[in-house]
């Protein structure tokens, strides 16, 4: 499903952000990423989002050679990655239900679908009396469920989370990580990156623990 | 037509683009009418060579007798090279000059020179020297008026002046395509989160990229329309100044097809030069994403 072969990064002259990561993941696994501020979770999520590019090593996604692909094949590649961004990142003048809805426009599917896959999503999120809302009228708490949706409306196959208990509200991170379980349920593989190493551990799936950009100690659950 | 229309993508339309769309009417204006001067000018040299390639005038002063006409007239077509000669009746010399000094100015009553149009073999032309010197014999004060001199150098401007036209024209379209690259270089500042974001999603950079050009390349045209109609507009009113001074034919008709097919190029150059520009900026950016 994923896997990183001595992959690095490096932006621009500064230091390496990661070094030599190896790993893969099973399909319809939930894996936890932590390290302390810095240590490469972002840079790594990142690049497994391809949003960035390695500066050196090999990524695979769905069995594909993600670096050697051309950019219509990664634009194809992300439209099977379901991403939660840490500042979740809306498109501010539309409503909730136009921002999650976002991934099925780029799509082209037709209205109706879109229409009635995002209203089942934000009745599930407990959004739906806020569809016609605008995202600077949300919680954050609120607004990390909106960014939830727009990461599932399309039924990934890799889902990605980073931080989403960043927010400081342990229910709320409870309900997040309870939503992510059930993504695992209907085969999603999930990542999800947290600084909050005793938070990840409470859950009993498999950690990634990144150390100052090097992977350290393998995959351990 | 499906592969033309993007995907709808919220990617805001541009706040300054009616600025574009002005910028690009002006050019599209000042490229127009530089278009109908080269025709104008075109058409003039045309008529100029018709007419005056392979005559002459011959001038005598207002007192000439008839008699001394007829000795010059006789000399004239003795001469070889000269093919025909015919003095101008002084009715004939008065319409010449109305356009100058109107038609309320007694002209009868001036001293009006009398004039000689020499019609000679452009192919065996004859010794101009050795006639201006028979003519002086018979005529002292006889001036024999090469006009083939007169029109190189006026064909020679005119060759200057078309090329300071197209000078004009290659101007305007590096304003509008530079206007144009610096406007999509502008709003891919402004708009880079959300398109950082589509991307991220999973759009595709072609759809993007047309979702950015495709508006662009429709101010171009609509800017283009602008500067072609007034233009149109312009030509019409020169035409109308020219013909109540009675010089109609300097300027080009606006029904000419020649004109209607240059404002509907340059209709057509605003759109593809904005869109030109729009995509070599806007790929250029889309290719630094990820």
């Amino acid at each position: 499903m994923v896997r990183f072969e001595k992959v690095a990064k490096r932006y621009g002259d500064g230091p390496e952000i990661l070094h030599d990561v190896s790993f893969a993941l099973a399909p319809g696994s939930l894996h936890f990423v932590t390290g302390a501020s810095g240590a490469g979770k972002t840079a790594l999520l990142n690049i497994m989002a391809l949003a960035e590019r390695p500066s050196a090593g090999a990524l695979k996604l769905f069995d594909i050679d993600a670096e050697a692909a051309s950019r219509t094949v990664r634009a194809r590649l992300r439209r099977r990655i379901g991403m939660v961004f840490q500042d979740c990142r809306f498109v501010d003048d539309r409503s909730i239900a136009e921002n999650v809805a976002l991934p099925l426009q780029i799509d082209g599917a037709p209205l109706p679908r879109r229409r009635d896959n995002v209203a089942a999503l934000l009745e599930w999120l407990g959004l739906a009396d806020k569809s016609e809302l605008r995202p600077p009228a949300l919680s954050a708490a609120e607004r990390q469920r909106v960014a939830l949706a727009r990461a599932v409306v399309r039924g990934p196959d890799l889902l990605l989370a980073d931080e989403p208990t960043g927010i400081g509200d342990e229910i709320n991170a409870l309900l997040f990580v309870d939503a992510l379980e059930r993504m695992l349920q209907r085969g999603t593989t999930v990542v999800v990156a947290t600084r909050d190493t005793a938070f990840a551990d409470r859950f009993g799936h498999p950690r990634l623990h990144l150390d100052g950009g090097t992977l350290s100690g393998g995959v351990a659950s | 037509m499906g592969w033309l229309w993007p995907r709808s993508l919220p990617i805001p339309r541009n706040a300054g683009r009616w600025h574009l769309a002005a910028i690009v009417a002006v050019m599209a204006y000042l490229a127009a009418l530089c278009g109908v001067e080269v025709i104008a000018l075109n058409d003039a040299r045309a008529g100029w060579n018709r007419t005056l390639d392979g005559t002459l005038t011959l001038q005598l002063p207002p007192d000439t007798s008839p008699a001394r006409l007829e000795v010059v007239m006789a000399l004239l077509r003795r001469t070889p090279g000269v093919t025909a000669a015919q003095p101008l009746q002084p009715a004939e010399t008065a319409r010449l000059l109305e356009p100058w000094l109107g038609k309320s100015v007694p002209v009868d009553i001036m001293p009006l020179p009398r004039l000689v149009d020499v019609r000679i073999d452009p192919g065996a032309a004859p010794d101009l020297a050795g006639l201006q010197q028979r003519l002086h014999e018979v005529a002292p004060e006889a001036q024999l008026q090469d006009h083939r001199n007169w029109l190189a150098r006026l064909l020679g401007l005119t060759s200057r002046l078309r090329i300071v036209a197209v000078g004009i024209v290659v101007a305007t379209i590096i304003v509008a395509a530079m206007t144009a690259a610096a406007a999509a270089a502008g709003g891919f500042a402004r708009d880079a989160d959300r398109i950082m974001l589509l991307h991220a999603l999973g759009a595709e950079e072609l759809d993007i990229g047309r979702a950015l050009v495709i508006p662009a390349a429709g101010l171009g045209l609509l800017g283009g329309a602008i500067g072609a109609v007034a233009a149109a507009v312009t030509v019409r009113a020169l035409a109308g100044s020219m013909q109540s001074l009675g010089v109609s034919s300097v300027a080009p008709a606006l029904g000419d097809y020649r004109i209607l097919a240059l404002l509907a190029l340059v209709v057509l150059a605003g759109c593809i030069v904005v869109a030109a520009a729009a995509a070599t900026v806007t790929w250029r950016h889309l290719l630094r994403l990820p």
